[in-house]
């Protein structure tokens, strides 16, 4: 009996880990769990799978009295997850846990305009205020003073000024031409339809499915939703959306008309690999059903638009492609007229 | 003659649909018929309509005189499934005590058969506000009936509703891959295979597949998964290859033994649609970021696809989140949870076209195939009727009058639905 106790002892010995323990009490807050486990010896910078440590999943569940604990005893908080790329202090930031910013910052954690941003659309001043523990640019300050007049809060950009922000520039763009950008837009690299709404003199942006997002002008064709660091700007018949360092191109859903019906044998005959000595770049052009699409090299797959049997246009892209019976393409776009030649069917 | 009018009776006796999404999961009926245009509010072309209690995301399975579907329901009456666009990690806030049941509906008239509770009490696991307590499809083989509760359980029944067997399979904890704590709820169906009820159960910890004898639920075999939550049903295939879905591998096993032959990835990690084989190769999508993926399989590969390339006859980089595609005339329709329809080539990949279906919305709800249509449900109660072939032609938008997430099923010509509230068969009068 005493020989089998042991060998179970010794299973559980082999079996447990305490540094997973420690990361599943902190997820779960159990601060009593979690204070035996580190007298116990835990190693406070157990990950996971996902690279998620005790102190960031404590501050991911809103455990802040576990995360406080955690941080006391010398847990990193310089943790970004492996799968989503999270930082913590995005983290603590978005659950809005005050105590445990200041904790981070404290600690070395430094942050950016993006996140000062990200806090003002919180609309938290105390959450606010602990992240200007941090030393930001004027030009920073600036930014988010302006997030927090978009959004109207006068809390957060009262707390902005008294930290010295600089009063922003805020552009007054006339109602005719904020009334021209209403509209339903849509866009040919992602299907995500997006409303341009004007409601009394306020532009706002709203992807379906998404609350709406008021917009301040930067200028007369450029706006901003500095709370989710977008930046809108408006051209003839469409926008240019740009977002996490993409941009996407959107146009008046009016615009996209299937235009011309071509016959399919005639699709056909463009259909193959061009290339150009002016560029190295390279254009893939397939047909379906009465459909010319154009993939340059790198770049998502565009439908094209016919406007004759030889001319297809790309709206968004202001792009026009001329077809020289099946061996050359004519593109031209921006000013410039770039001349493609067939190398593969 | 005579042989040709005894071989059209066979094939009309055998029609059924007798687990998710029909005979090998592939979504497409024998009908040669299927309605085009009713209305399930106002009773059009509706032959029936019958109140399910509780919550269900449980497909209606159809076999012989019968119609089955589960159900949980909540003492707390006022608990809800939150349907629409968009995007939760948290657990339902319903932990109220529940009953767990399965109903057998008469395919003529819908009057309830039988119902039979499988259990009551407090869930053992949470569930996503975008699910239920009972979102297992029931399997049948015209003896038995098979309903699986997760966490509560796998039951089998006989065909006048007794109570064959029942297994605790342990806590089922599906759920969020990221924090485990974060349930949503088991959703795998399980399927009848040569006289085995098959059940994939992946979960955070100790995830497998198994075979029960389906007279007895004695273990055939058991094979262990290394595998998180997953919510996609396993598919055996035509040379007994049977399928699985997964967010390490999607997998392929002997079904006699469950022995491993091949797997490929990597994959999504989170999971949900099912495995289905049309031309000569399997597909299975899937989309959860940052890998969103098509995969096109041939049979018979043995070992790791990522290297014996040649067994994967092509990827596309797009895939799909909940909605199983179906593969119908040579062209496998993908709809992505917005209702973007892209269809391709079965055999090359390659796109034939994208189209967003009617106005767009929620899909949750997979496609199926009849009589040159491909019906698509939506979660605002549209069924749309879209014309198969190479081209978008939109047939018809059926309001239903109720919020779909389920499959629906064709048999015999008859079209049956499962809402958040009824079970319907719809059918054109002739």
């Amino acid at each position: 009996m005493k020989l089998f106790l042991i060998i179970v002892l010794a299973g559980m010995a082999l079996f447990a880990d305490p540094g997973e323990d420690l990361h599943t009490a902190a997820r779960r807050g159990q601060l009593a769990e979690v204070k035996k486990l580190l007298e116990a010896g835990a190693p406070l910078e157990w990950k996971n799978q996902y690279g998620s440590t005790p102190l960031f999943m404590a501050v991911f569940n809103r455990h802040a009295e576990v995360a406080l604990l955690l941080l006391e005893k010398g847990a990193n908080p310089n943790v970004t997850d492996t799968f989503y790329k999270s930082s913590l202090i995005d983290g603590a930031l978005q659950k809005q846990l005050t105590e445990v910013v200041k904790a981070v910052l404290a600690n070395g954690v430094t942050l950016t305009g993006r996140q000062l941003n990200m806090t003002v659309g919180m609309g938290n001043a105390a959450l606010l205020q602990a992240a200007l523990q941090h030393k930001f640019t004027p030009a920073e300050l600036e930014g988010a003073l302006k997030a927090a007049i978009t959004v109207k809060k006068d809390d957060m950009a009262a707390v902005l000024r008294k930290a010295g922000a600089p009063e922003p520039k805020i552009e007054v763009v006339s109602a005719e031409t904020l009334a021209a950008y209403a509209g339903d837009y849509a866009s040919q690299t992602i299907p995500l339809p997006v409303k341009i709404l004007n409601e009394g003199g306020q532009l706002k942006i709203q992807a379906e499915g998404q609350q709406a997002a008021p917009l301040t002008a930067d200028s007369a064709t450029e706006f901003s939703f500095a709370p989710a660091n977008l930046k809108v700007t408006f051209k003839k018949d469409g926008f240019t959306l740009q977002q996490g360092g993409q941009n996407i191109e959107f146009m008046r859903k009016s615009m996209m008309a299937p235009g011309k019906k071509v016959d399919m044998a005639v699709l056909s005959k463009y259909t193959g690999e061009y290339s150009s000595t002016d560029i190295p770049l390279k254009l893939d052009v397939t047909a379906a059903e009465g459909i010319l699409h154009v993939q340059a090299t790198g770049q998502p797959k565009f439908t094209m638009t016919a406007e004759s049997d030889t001319v297809f246009t790309l709206a968004s892209l202001g792009a026009k492609f001329t077809f020289d019976g099946a061996a050359a393409i004519t593109l031209e776009q921006g000013g410039r007229t770039i001349k493609f030649t067939k190398v593969a069917k | 003659m005579k042989s040709l009018i005894l071989l059209s009776a066979a094939a009309f006796a055998a029609e059924s649909w007798p687990q998710f999404r029909g005979v090998g999961a592939s979504g497409v009926s024998a009908s040669a018929t299927a309605p085009l245009r009713w209305n399930g509010e106002k009773g059009e072309n509706v032959l029936w309509k019958t109140a399910i209690p509780g919550l269900g995301l449980s497909s209606p399975v159809v076999f012989g005189d019968r119609v089955f579907v589960t159900s949980a329901i909540s003492a707390d009456a006022t608990s809800k499934v939150k349907h629409g666009l968009y995007g939760t990690t948290e657990s339902h806030a319903d932990t109220s005590k529940q009953q767990w049941k399965t109903y057998a509906v008469d395919r003529k008239s819908g009057k309830i058969v039988w119902e039979q509770l499988a259990h009551e009490g407090l869930p053992k696991t949470k569930r996503h506000p975008k699910a239920t307590q009972a979102n297992s499809t029931c399997a049948t083989d015209g003896k038995f009936v098979v309903s699986y509760f997760g966490s509560e359980g796998l039951f089998v029944y006989t065909w006048d509703g007794k109570l064959a067997w029942k297994k605790d399979l342990g806590i089922v904890n599906a759920g969020w891959f990221f924090e485990p704590d974060y349930e949503w709820g088991a959703a795998s169906s399980p399927i009848i295979h040569d006289g085995a009820v098959i059940v994939q159960v992946d979960r955070h910890k100790d995830s497998f597949i198994a075979a029960y004898e389906i007279a007895t639920g004695k273990e055939r075999w058991r094979t262990a998964r290394e595998e998180i939550p997953t919510w996609g049903t396993p598919t055996v295939m035509p040379n007994g290859e049977l399928v699985t879905n997964g967010t390490k591998s999607v997998r392929g096993y002997d079904v006699k033994t469950g022995k491993e032959l091949w797997n490929v990835g990597p994959n999504s990690e989170i999971t949900v649609t099912t495995p289905i084989f049309a031309d000569g190769l399997y597909f299975v999508s899937n989309s959860y970021p940052p890998i969103q993926k098509t995969y096109a399989i041939k049979p018979g590969a043995k070992g790791d696809l990522s290297k014996a390339t040649e067994f994967v006859a092509w990827t596309q980089p797009r895939g799909v989140y909940m909605p199983t595609p179906v593969a119908y005339e040579k062209q496998l329709y993908i709809v992505q949870n917005q209702g973007i329809m892209n269809v391709y080539d079965t055999a090359s990949g390659k796109q034939i076209y994208q189209q967003r279906i009617g106005t767009g919305g929620a899909y949750t709800g997979s496609p199926i195939a009849a009589a040159g249509r491909i019906y698509v449900s939506n979660e605002d109660g549209e069924i749309n009727v879209i014309k198969a072939g190479a081209q978008y032609e939109l047939l018809a938008t059926n309001p239903m009058g109720e919020v779909l997430m389920t499959s629906p099923a064709i048999v015999d010509g008859v079209l049956y639905v499962r809402g958040m509230s009824h079970l319907f068969a719809i059918a054109e009068k002739k």
